[in-house]
């Protein structure tokens, strides 16, 4: 019988086209048609596997915030801001009005701030501009400043909207402002207290958030037809910190979290290796009691963020830099004035462990923004007898020979 | 000359090692997996009958003898099954492998013959989805599980036979049996609050194995055969650790074709192998049951020396491993034809399977379709 060889060759590649499909992905009907393998999840609170756990202090100070945090007088971490203008030039440099003439008198000034967030629920807002000496720095405390916030020192109040949640504020001050403004070099100096109708908080923006306060300065030149002109130009702040009243010290055995400057706390994990190396784990909960209530500006909220290290050299150890998934994780939110149990998932952190063995296993505690705000929590150390530090996970065993 | 080398690559392309692997079945995951069967595709269209006798088997090395030139052959087979367990119906499953493939032919002035031959001896290709729920942290957690395995247990034999008359052959043959298996365990939570898994390994087995057989022709109308093999335990080795062993089977075959007419050839078939001697093994490993298992396979044969032979075959079989104490039991009827071309240098053969499997709580039915192409160079 003879036979088309076209009908050969489609049938050899029909054949071959068959063999390219595949679908066997079938429910399974366990036991009786289930692999042996059970794979069984397990449950640990571990208490005694984080020690060596300390906390340090000065990671950010306030004047290298990216806010000034503000609360209202009276409140039991009263801060104030404090802001040094870079001098003026004794004529008005290229590129504003009225360069090139001669100065012929002081006529006004402006200062800018910027407001990055509020108290919400908070009326009646009032931002109060003192006079401070052209010595303020970064050491000045709260107590320095202290007697220079009287009324007698009050250049400007400016009204903060209630409908206000962030932008800019503007105040007009008088030549007068600065009685000593020409002997200081044509240097200037302000303080900002806040007054509301009830207990609240205020953040101010700074150079590192590039919203600076600024300073503007309004003068009469001599024009060159010999007339008095306008002239203006503006400097922003070479000093922007904040000071306050200091909560108290934290106990020796308690790890402080936040506060200005800025404090951490490290975190050092001896986990069975039963755990760590030989299982999945799928949940790790990082369990801290407070040692008190919170810290902080009333009515505000901080997060508390746990973050893996690179290496472990103390407290200068590098923080392993957070990727777009892991950027919103290992965080948990404190109230001021709360001392509930604080729980960070910390599953992202603890799973690399056992892929890369030169990860440290070890963990920094900051609050977030830092340096920014007052706000500060005081954990029970490894050290405490009440309280310490723990772990819960959530694991599942490796089969052997399991690759990944 | 450009049509054999049109067919040499279609040849090695259908050959990629990484799909030599056989047909899933829900009985896959019991024991060290489903058996395979070394045979090509005429006998398969011949309800296995003819592997004791069939040179285009990996049954009976004595049955290299049939080459009478250079011959390669590589099967493709896929399956379109659907199974009932407890309640459970699962249909449209379709997969496609090369399980089988031989080259062989004789030595050049002498009355020795080889063949060197891949073969399926254990499929282990699943991919389940359970569902479950489990107490977490106090809290009910949705849980959904995949657990698959792909790859095999395979058998890679060479055989030698020597032609001591025109009507008596005998053979032996030595079996590597190998392969590996890649297992994903992919665990899902219902709760974002915990992290999916997924976890990877990988189980290599080893083991050899030896057979022996002969055939012979008394008269011009009938053929018989007869083989033995007995394989060594089969070691399971993960992450360069034996975690564990199974004792294989000592396998007898025999078959018988008797020419009804110079055209009309019938062929009968028989194999026992002794699989309960794994049943320690495979009860500790999985929990399943072993038996010894039978298969006894029929076909007959038109048109056996025209152009285009047709072939039809009934075959019953029981499987090895079955999670009750009640034993698989396999009926496939089979139908295929075959079909030369490049002036006899090369044919096209395939087979229709329908396989009926039942026992253990499960109910298998499938179809089985096996096409190979052989060339000789």
């Amino acid at each position: 019988m003879w036979v088309s060889r076209r009908y050969i060759w489609c049938g050899l590649i029909i054949a071959l086209a068959v063999a390219c499909q595949e679908s066997i992905t079938a429910p399974g009907a366990c036991p009786d048609y289930c692999p042996p393998s059970r794979v069984d999840v397990f449950d640990s609170i571990l208490k005694s596997s984080i020690d060596r756990d300390s906390s340090f202090r000065g990671y950010v100070p306030a004047h290298a915030a990216e806010g000034l945090q503000l609360t209202t007088q009276g409140s039991s971490l009263e801060s104030r801001a404090v802001l040094r203008f870079f001098r003026f030039p004794e004529e008005l440099t290229q590129g504003v009005v009225g360069a090139g003439d001669s100065i012929v008198g002081l006529d006004s000034l402006r200062l800018d701030v910027a407001v990055r967030r509020r108290s919400p629920d908070v009326l009646g807002m009032e931002l109060v501009v003192h006079r401070l000496p052209v010595s303020v720095d970064s050491q000045t405390t709260y107590a320095d400043v202290v007697p220079f916030f009287h009324d007698s020192t009050i250049i400007a109040t400016l009204a903060v909207p209630d409908t206000l949640a962030s932008g800019k504020l503007s105040a007009r001050l008088d030549a007068s402002a600065f009685p000593t403004f020409e002997s200081d070099s044509l240097r200037a100096a302000v303080g900002v207290a806040l007054r509301a109708d009830s207990a609240g908080f205020l953040e101010l923006g700074t150079l590192e958030s590039d919203l600076p306060a600024v300073l503007n300065r309004f003068v009469k030149v001599d024009s060159a037809g010999g007339e008095t002109a306008e002239g203006t130009d503006a400097r922003p702040t070479e000093l922007d910190s904040y000071v306050a009243l200091a909560p108290p010290s934290p106990g020796p055995d308690a790890l402080a979290v936040g506060g200005i400057p800025s404090a951490r706390a490290i975190l050092r994990f001896d986990m069975p290796r039963a755990i760590v190396d030989s299982s999945d784990v799928v949940r790790a909960t990082l369990i801290l009691v407070p040692d008190g209530a919170a810290y902080g500006a009333p009515g505000d909220t901080f997060s508390v963020r746990a973050e893996g290290l690179t290496a472990d050299f103390g407290p200068k150890s590098p923080l392993v830099p957070p990727t777009a998934e892991t950027i919103a994780l290992g965080a948990a939110r404190v109230g001021v004035g709360a001392s509930d149990t604080v729980r960070i998932d910390i599953t992202h952190l603890v799973r690399p462990w056992r892929v890369d063995t030169l990860l440290a296993r070890s963990l920094m505690l900051r609050i977030v923004p830092e340096g920014a705000i007052l706000g500060e929590i005081r954990f029970g150390s490894s050290r405490a007898a009440i309280g310490a530090p723990a772990i819960r996970v959530t694991y599942m065993p490796l089969f052997p020979g399991v690759s990944q | 000359m450009k049509r054999r080398a049109l067919a040499l690559l279609a040849l090695a392309a259908a050959f990629s090692p990484a799909d030599l692997e056989a047909q899933a079945s829900v009985y896959s995951v019991l024991g060290i997996g489903f058996p395979g069967r070394a045979v090509g595709v005429r006998a398969r269209s011949l309800g296995g009958a003819i592997e004791a006798l069939d040179p285009g088997s990996a049954v009976n090395p004595a049955a290299v003898a049939g080459f009478r030139a250079l011959r390669a052959v590589v099967t493709t087979g896929s399956t379109f099954r659907r199974y009932e367990t407890d309640g459970l119906a699962v249909e449209g499953l379709r997969d496609t492998r090369f399980p089988f493939a031989v080259i062989g032919g004789p030595v050049a002035r002498t009355p020795v013959s080889f063949a060197a031959s891949y073969a399926l001896y254990a499929d282990r290709t699943f991919d389940l989805q359970t569902g479950d729920t489990l107490t977490l942290r106090g809290a009910t957690v949705p849980v959904g599980d995949q657990i698959s395995s792909d790859g095999a247990v395979t058998d890679l034999r060479g055989a030698l036979a020597w032609v001591v008359s025109r009507s008596l052959q005998v053979g032996a043959g030595v079996h590597i049996i190998s392969g590996s298996t890649r297992e994903v365990f992919d665990r899902a939570f219902g709760d974002t609050n915990y992290t999916r898994v997924r976890q990877q390994t990988e189980t290599g087995f080893s083991a050899v194995g030896f057979s022996a057989g002969v055939t012979a022709a008394p008269t011009p109308w009938l053929r018989l055969g007869a083989a033995v093999r007995t394989d060594t335990r089969l070691a399971e080795t993960r992450g360069g650790l034996v975690i564990g062993r199974v004792n294989l089977p000592t396998t007898v075959s025999g078959g018988v074709i008797l020419g009804l007419t110079p055209t009309v050839r019938w062929s009968l078939g028989v194999t026992w192998r002794s699989w309960s001697t794994a049943a320690d093994d495979v009860a500790a490993h999985s929990g399943a049951s072993a038996f010894d298992t039978w298969e006894v396979g029929s076909g007959i044969e038109l048109g056996a020396t025209s152009r285009i032979p047709l072939r039809a075959g009934f075959r019953y079989a029981e499987l090895p491993f079955s999670p009750t104490s009640e034993q698989v039991r396999e009926i496939d009827l089979a139908a295929g034809a075959g079909v030369p071309f490049a002036g006899n240098r090369a044919a096209f053969e395939f087979a229709v399977e329908r396989q009926l499997r039942d026992g253990g709580g499960a109910t298998e039915r499938a179809w089985f379709l096996s096409f190979s192409l052989w060339l000789r160079p």
